[in-house]
């Protein structure tokens, strides 16, 4: 499965699921954002963090939380 | 049972909601974790009801100190009425909470606030119909621009309980029903008891604690929660949390009719700017030295010689100095009032004169940067630097408001992640964060050295900051958490906000500051009278002259620096050509990194206990003298004059 990592910015995806290597209270924080499997986002940039937008959202991600977050392009428009 | 509790999450407007409808103004700003302890107030309609402005809670449960204060309030406050403040752009996530808090049993309302951005956003929906799904009132509010307000009162006014349940999976029902019979009655139903324990929402689990062994089986509800646990691979939170992001999903399809994306407007794209991986550090320059302009220049340099040399030396201090010498014939009082250490000559020149103008200007600056959200996106560029530290970007809050009052500040490490950050950013603030006033002073001073003194002051900080940072890091115990946040939308500051903020803030700063000021010229007065000053002076005199290289006059500063380091930093402020730059720059540099004001100090003890207070004083100030001495030798090798 593909990170944030493997995409570029501006992709519009859909969260598939965690690494397993993400600590559980860091994934539980991401799922408190509403960063849950099937969530729609939009990846912003990779640099300074990675940043995404999810809704009207934007969160801000350093690349060890990033690149835990398994993604999937989205289908719809 | 009159309390009416707003809750939400961060920085959706809950304390412009609480000023609405209370008419008690309370700081407000673009960032989340504005509010980190639960403020009351009387309704303005209802004055016999109590309305709740609690910090933001992003879900259940809580996951930081300020989180928990609101879950508290969930469990030991009999509410009449719970309101939820959800952001309308983030519907989602708003009805995803609303979900969890319509099942609490309480009457509830769900203002939907910032319906103008969401439709700027594109979004269109009926509120009608979100009511109708989640069977309980929904109005929208515009709560900066006062609209929704008088709607939003009534519907308190005549709020029920809301008519929902979501199903959650069979097993998790299972539970749910094992546990609704095992647990003790509460203010809240049962079943979001049972959500919340199930979770492991800490504060539900220290109201059950608290009930005693003969109400809750506690070893019997863990046990129950175990059995579901070992039914999933996933933590239980995560799962309860997925089902009701599903279902807001699915809510949010049938309610919104159009989403848009993220508009392309100026400010927007300021804040896209602002976290440049490259244009983000030219903004930062930019906006420093538009504060230095503004504060340091114009505030401490135009207003100051304003005030304190036309205003107050030449008209008002002359005339009342007739008047005194005229009429009282006592010179001790006379002194008291108008000699070099007199109330009026010292203490309220120094307060009015000085440091108002410089604080006003400040406050400004900082108000419109704060109402921006500019300050919430610094996280992004400046997480590399506190990765030194063994923290992440979200510590540049806390720190960029210690600017402003290191004691306000020191309680917002609240919406730091654990421990280790709060201790460490706690120590940083008391070491190397000078105060409004403080830096009004420090930016006034260098000011007239040139922007080269600005910058060895700026460097020196930097430095110290860094490298105890860096020192704390290593010797905190604990894992470092790495950043993620949220970045709040860049906005076009509303002035009236930034006028009521900056007022509140002068009116805070008069309350607190003018008193200290006076009690700090008595004391003063006090000690020069009955000869301990001078000999004071005297005993300082190897370490202020000999050490820092500072005429020995500057030992009174920094005795009043004790008091507060504002009080020093005037005080030199107030020697004006009688240090030379290179002696002002070592002064400066030593009373920025000097014993935080005795008001931080007491929220240090109260967030940090005594210990690590008194472990924080020693340390920081040797090591104040210690970087004052080292800049002093490193500026004489220099040959900087």
């Amino acid at each position: 499965m593909r990170t944030l990592h493997d995409f570029a910015p501006g992709s519009k995806l859909v969260v598939r699921g965690f690494d397993s290597t993400l600590a559980p209270d860091l994934r539980g924080h991401l799922s408190a954002w509403g960063l849950t499997p099937g969530t729609p986002i939009t990846l912003l940039a990779h640099h300074p963090v990675t940043r995404i937008a999810v809704e009207h959202a934007e969160l801000a991600l350093e690349d060890v939380i990033a690149y835990a977050i398994l993604v999937e392009e989205s289908n719809q428009p | 049972m009159n309390s009416i509790a707003l809750v939400g999450q961060p920085n959706v407007g809950k304390s412009v909601i609480f000023h609405r409808l209370t008419g008690r103004y309370v700081n407000v700003s673009n960032y989340p974790g504005t509010t980190v302890e639960v403020t009351r107030g009387q309704r303005r309609d209802h004055p016999e009801q109590t309305i709740l402005d609690t910090p933001g809670i992003l879900t259940l449960p809580a996951r930081s100190e300020d989180e928990q204060a609101t879950a508290h309030i969930l469990f030991h406050e009999k509410l009449r009425t719970l309101v939820q403040v959800g952001d309308a752009k983030n519907l989602r996530r708003t009805v995803q909470l609303a979900l969890l808090l319509a099942e609490a049993g309480v009457p509830m309302v769900l203002a939907l606030n910032m319906m103008d951005e969401a439709r700027a956003c594109g979004m269109a929906f009926d509120p009608a119909k979100l009511a109708a799904e989640l069977g309980l009132a929904v109005v929208p509010t515009v709560a900066t621009g006062n609209e929704g307000i008088d709607a939003l009162s009534r519907a308190i006014t005549t709020a029920k309980i809301p008519v929902f349940r979501l199903t959650y999976a069979n097993e998790i029902e299972a539970a749910i029903d094992d546990l609704v019979r095992m647990l003790p009655v509460a203010h809240l139903s049962p079943r979001v008891v049972a959500l919340l324990y199930l979770a492991g929402d800490k504060a539900t689990e220290e109201w059950l604690a608290a009930q005693g062994a003969q109400n809750a089986d506690l070893s019997a509800l863990a046990a129950r929660r175990e059995r579901l646990q070992d039914e999933f691979t996933e933590p239980l939170a995560e799962i309860l949390q997925r089902a009701r992001m599903t279902a807001a999903e699915a809510i949010v399809r049938r309610v919104v009719r159009d989403t848009g994306q993220i508009g392309n407007r100026l400010v927007q794209r300021i804040g896209q700017w602002s976290v440049h991986r490259w244009l983000g550090w030219p903004m930062v320059a930019l906006v420093l030295y538009s504060v230095y302009a503004f504060v340091g220049q114009f505030g401490a340099g135009v207003l100051v010689g304003f005030l304190e040399e036309d205003i107050f030396n030449g008209i008002i201090n002359p005339w009342f100095q007739h008047i005194v010498t005229t009429w009282i014939p006592m010179v001790w009082l006379q002194n008291f009032l108008v000699g070099p250490y007199g109330l009026w000559t010292m203490g309220m020149t120094y307060a009015l004169a000085l440091i108002l103008p410089i604080v006003t200007t400040f406050f400004i600056a900082f108000g419109i940067l704060e109402d921006s959200g500019y300050f919430a996106r610094l996280s992004v560029l400046s997480n590399r630097a506190f990765k030194v530290l063994g923290l992440n970007g979200r510590a540049v809050l806390p720190m960029v408001l210690g600017l402003g009052c290191v004691t306000m500040a020191t309680l917002t490490t609240r919406i730091l992640h654990t421990p280790r950050e709060r201790l460490i950013v706690t120590f940083l603030l008391a070491l190397a964060i000078p105060c409004s006033a403080q830096l009004g002073v420090v930016m006034g001073m260098l000011a007239s050295y040139g922007t080269g003194a600005f910058l060895i002051w700026l460097g020196t900080i930097i430095i110290v900051l860094f490298t105890v940072g860096w020192l704390s890091g290593k010797l905190v115990k604990g894992r470092r958490i790495p950043l993620m946040t949220e970045l709040p939308p860049m906005r076009l500051p509303v002035m009236g906000n930034v006028a009521k903020k900056t007022w509140s803030r002068l009116k805070w700063y008069l309350q607190e500051v003018i008193p200290l000021f006076l009690i700090g010229a008595a004391l003063m007065f006090t000690l020069d009278l009955i000869g301990v000053l001078p000999w004071l002076i005297r005993a300082g005199e190897p370490l202020v002259t000999g050490w820092l290289g500072l005429p020995k006059e500057a030992s009174a500063a920094f005795l009043m620096g004790f008091l507060r380091r504002d009080f020093g930093a005037t005080g030199l402020f107030a020697m004006g050509s009688a240090l030379s730059p290179e002696q002002g720059l070592v002064g400066l540099v030593t009373l920025t990194l000097f014993v935080p004001c005795i008001a931080s100090m007491l929220v240090i003890v109260k967030e940090q206990g005594v210990k690590t207070a008194v472990i924080m004083l020693s340390l920081i100030t040797p090591l104040a003298f210690l970087i004052g001495g080292l800049l002093h030798r490193a500026l004489l090798l220099v040959g900087f004059a």
